[in-house]
């Protein structure tokens, strides 16, 4: 599929179901890593992997009060759970599918912005790679 | 580095600024300073696989 940069990065938060998603940013990407959300982590082989659960998890991150994410989020895995539990009683069962097609888009528009530096070694422009 | 070059606060940056334009504008002051930046490959895994299967397969019982 060939990939719209511009559209993907001017695209307004999404309203679905009545809930806001706030976009993702460096600080709600670095709780998604400390809950080990799987769309975030590396897989675990020996687990299978939940995705409605890591989708609930993105919903309550990105949708609930920020005080009360950062509190739970800080205190224990099992509280984290238990109010995305709680949460998730809020969200209609028939929005699942258009969040899990909005954390694709926002996943997909963190790839498509995403670099790695190529080391200069004291070389001139002209032997920078292409597209660089 | 973005905070540095934008004088933004840490809170707006961690908060609301959306990650892929963190991503973008930090790719703009790489570039800016000079960095040379590409696409990023795929994992040394994954091209160590794709070149071993990418090798015609020989079968011995033909020689």
């Amino acid at each position: 599929m060939k990939s719209d940069r511009s559209k993907n990065l001017l695209t307004p938060a999404p309203q679905i179901s009545g809930l806001t998603l706030r976009p993702l940013t460096s600080g709600t990407y670095a709780l998604l890593n400390r809950v080990g959300n799987i769309f975030v982590t590396p897989a675990n082989p020996d687990q299978k992997p939940d995705h409605i659960w890591a989708a609930l998890e993105w919903i309550f991150i990105h949708s609930a009060p920020p005080q009360d994410v950062l509190r739970v989020a800080h205190d224990s895995p099992e509280a984290f759970k238990s109010a995305v539990f709680a949460y998730s009683e809020s969200v209609a069962v028939s929005a699942v599918p258009k969040l899990i097609v909005e954390i694709e888009r926002s996943l997909t528009a963190v790839h498509e912005q995403t670099v790695d530096v190529v080391p200069r070694h004291d070389s001139d422009d002209k032997d920078a790679p292409p597209n660089s | 580095m973005i905070a540095e070059k934008t004088g933004w606060r840490e809170d707006f940056i961690l908060w609301e600024l959306p990650l892929h334009r963190a991503l973008a504008y930090q790719h703009c002051a790489l570039w800016s300073g000079g960095a040379w930046t590409v696409e990023p490959q795929a994992t040394p895994e994954a091209q160590l696989y794709s070149s071993l299967t990418s090798f015609p397969i020989i079968d011995d019982e033909d020689e």
